[in-house]
């Protein structure tokens, strides 16, 4: 991982770690079983009195203007502190926080602080079922009445918004306009009638995602961000102002997964009843995935040191978000195959391995992702669109 | 984000590297060594001498730059970029290793100043492919099939039950046997011992960690002369794709050869991370274990196998022309797998690291 030390960071660690030594409660994970919302609702809410509910966002919006390094080092320490989970605020720490910084108007800012007290959790109602890689054909129609819209429509794979208050909705609202152009952004509460949230299941048998059906939603004109019909010009911004050490929790994961990988074949006995660590071919995939795990790592450790230089990502977390998906599903896949029945019965690794279908789709398929590497960083020709 | 890592001595150095070898050893000179006996030009061999090249990271105290491998490993990934046939890897990378690190002072005097000025070279004999060889009082006997440069090489250093020795050449005793070989940019020897008198190098009585030092560079510098070669084998597929044009439109706008580009690219970046973390990992001296080395010089080489291959792909008919240079990264890249252990050879000894 990067380096981050030097006598500045090093003091704003300790002081980090000695924060967390007093505030991290000590039977969360006890609560959390019973309410894993309300745990990080409470865990929001005492970061914020600590000023280190948003590190990335500016001080006048009650942030720190973190540097990169600074939350790479706040990572690490709520890791070993073992600190509650904040997952379910990240869209509205990352993609409303950016979006509303830059774009909100002053009352619409209100809501940053709401989501640093762990008020507001957000979604994101971008995709639908007919425009996931093509999102500019998105339907979900609003028509402007007075100092309202209407919304009718269907949204998909909006992740946690069956636990969320509000969400983030890009709608239609000149469908003459060509498509990109008649486009407009909106905050949505969720309370408003109309609205219907629905699970949606996946072949992991946990449901992260909701489909959301929109039905006459009436949204108040001052809850549009941005002029009207600009609205995609804002979600570019919203996705490209993504900050952060977005990768960072998933490598480190992937790492733990290769350690956990070292147990389940020196434990699990191979067809001969030795360990399947003893297997040479069990030992070849194995050791071509856990290099590929610490050459994805030294990679993203690069691209983090060349943003904290740079300041912004670029077309690299393409290649990041694609190698880190396929490397996951080497990885898992590959253990599924070694155990054989045993995966069928323990479950836990086959469901690592069909959850990296997910990484594979999710955040832009690999398929997309490897239009933007041919496109944006090897200047191939677009294809005609 | 390729020059992550490089500071400004290092950025310099490559520029020099790059243009010395582009304008001195164009695939027009490769290729006219082909049939060569001797297999790189003796005349360029001098000029990296001039230029410092062959005695990097030799101490000043003998004539050399007193630098590490960080920086050797600059020219051997210049080297990889343009097929460069000249015994670096032999002789630069593995016999100067050898003496740094097992050579007695009085081998080191008499060999590192000549080695330094690019007068002197070593071949080294480590295995680990089908090595037999044996010492018996101060005498050697047995084969050591593949040895890189051995037919131009002005000593030997040969690994013998775990310990190193030192034959100067020509000796009576050794038979040095150049191989047939289909990478034109390399050569091959097989070497016989029948008797040659040998000096130890004391410093490998502890035998296998100076062995595994020296494995261990050649893997890294292996890895360097992948990522250089198939970085450049992207490039000219890439532009290729750009300008050839079929169904009226440039082939790279297809997804079925820009994916391939991406993939290439894929290949290439994390080759670089690899082999850089190899380079860092190899740079002091013996105490081992490390990982990086068979870590990148079993993904390297693999990549660099990959997008050369990749590149033919993407040339369609021309690239699988003699006349066109794709050919000569293919064959490089096969012979960069093979060297110095497979990769799945280097796989099993990280895996011994990670599950044993």
């Amino acid at each position: 991982m990067p380096h981050v030390d030097g006598p500045e960071l090093d003091a704003f660690r300790h002081t980090y770690r000695a924060w967390l030594a007093e505030h991290v409660p000590p039977d969360w994970r006890a609560a959390e079983a019973d309410d894993p919302v309300a745990v990080s609702r409470a865990w929001m809410r005492e970061l914020d009195g600590g000023g280190y509910a948003a590190p990335g966002w500016p001080v006048e919006h009650g942030g720190m203007a973190a540097s990169l390094a600074q939350q790479i080092v706040m990572f690490e320490e709520n890791a070993a502190a073992d600190a509650p989970p904040t997952g379910l605020f990240g869209i509205g720490l990352n993609h409303a926080g950016s979006t509303l910084i830059v774009h909100g108007t002053d009352e619409q800012r209100e809501h940053l602080a709401r989501i640093r007290r762990g008020d507001e959790i957000w979604c994101q109602g971008f995709s639908e079922p007919d425009a996931g890689s093509d999102l500019a054909a998105l339907q979900t129609r609003a028509a402007r009445d007075g100092d309202a819209y209407v919304v009718n429509g269907q949204k998909v794979w909006s992740s946690m918004a069956a636990r969320a208050d509000w969400c983030l909705l890009l709608v239609r609202t000149d469908p003459s306009a060509p498509k990109r152009k008649g486009i407009s952004y909106l905050l949505l509460d969720l309370r408003t009638p109309g609205i219907t949230v629905r699970p949606l299941r996946q072949i992991t048998g946990s449901a992260e995602f909701c489909e959301i059906f929109l039905d006459d939603v009436v949204i108040p004109v001052a809850n549009r961000v941005g002029p009207e019909n600009e609205g995609w010009r804002i979600s570019q911004t919203t996705l490209s102002t993504e900050r952060g050490p977005f990768f960072l929790a998933s490598v480190h994961a992937l790492r733990d997964r290769v350690r956990d990988g070292v147990e389940l074949l020196r434990s699990t006995p191979g067809p001969d009843g030795r360990p399947l660590a003893n297997d040479a071919s069990v030992r070849q995939s194995f050791a071509r995935d856990a290099g590929e795990v610490e050459i994805l790592a030294e990679l993203y450790s690069q691209v983090l040191d060349s943003q904290m230089r740079a300041g912004h990502a670029g077309p690299e977390a393409s290649i990041i978000k694609l190698y880190y998906s396929e490397v996951l599903h080497r990885l898992t896949g590959h253990l599924v195959d070694a155990v054989g029945l045993a995966a069928e019965v323990d479950g836990a690794t086959l469901v690592d391995h069909l959850g990296s279908w997910g990484m594979m789709i999710g955040g832009g398929t690999n398929e997309i992702q490897r239009n933007v590497i041919g496109e944006r960083v090897l200047g191939l020709p677009r294809e005609p669109r | 984000m390729t020059d992550v890592g490089l500071d400004d001595a290092h950025a310099q150095l490559r520029d020099l590297a790059r243009k010395v070898f582009a304008d001195r050893s164009p695939t027009t000179a490769i290729r006219a060594l082909a049939d060569d006996t001797l297999g790189f030009d003796p005349e360029l061999w001098r000029t990296a001498a001039e230029l410092g090249f062959t005695g990097l990271e030799i101490g000043e105290e003998h004539g050399g730059a007193g630098m590490s491998f960080r920086e050797a490993a600059v020219v051997l990934d210049e080297m990889g970029r343009g097929l460069v046939p000249l015994p670096v890897l032999s002789s630069v990378v593995l016999g100067t290793g050898a003496l740094l690190a097992a050579g007695s002072p009085a081998q080191q005097a008499e060999w590192l100043p000549a080695m330094a000025a690019g007068e002197r070279r070593l071949a080294v004999a480590i295995g680990p492919d089908r090595h037999d060889v044996r010492v018996a009082g101060d005498r050697l006997h047995g084969s050591a099939p593949f040895v890189l440069d051995a037919h131009a090489a002005d000593g030997l250093v040969v690994q013998a039950g775990g310990k190193l020795y030192l034959v100067p050449l020509p000796a009576s005793g050794v038979t040095v046997t150049p191989a047939p070989m289909l990478d034109r940019t390399r050569r091959l020897a097989d070497v016989a011992f029948d008797g040659a008198e040998v000096e130890p190098m004391p410093g490998s009585t502890d035998g296998a960690s100076v062995v595994d030092w020296l494995l261990d560079r050649a893997a890294a510098a292996l890895a360097l002369d992948s990522h250089g070669g198939a970085r450049r084998a992207m490039e000219i597929s890439v532009e290729y794709a750009k300008e050839r044009v079929q169904f009226d439109r440039p082939i790279g706008s297809f997804q079925a050869v820009k994916h391939k580009c991406a993939d290439m690219l894929i290949a290439v970046e994390t080759t670089r991370v690899a082999a850089d973390a190899a380079a860092r990992d190899v740079a002091p001296r013996p105490d081992g274990p490390r990982r990086w080395p068979s870590i990148a010089k079993a993904h390297a080489t693999d990549a660099y196998a990959f997008v050369a291959g990749a590149g033919i792909s993407v040339h369609g008919g021309i690239g699988f022309t003699w006349e066109h240079d794709m050919h000569l990264f293919v064959k490089r890249a096969k012979l960069d797998q093979a060297l110095f252990g497979t990769p799945a050879f280097h796989r099993e000894r990280y895996a011994r690291l990670l599950l044993d």
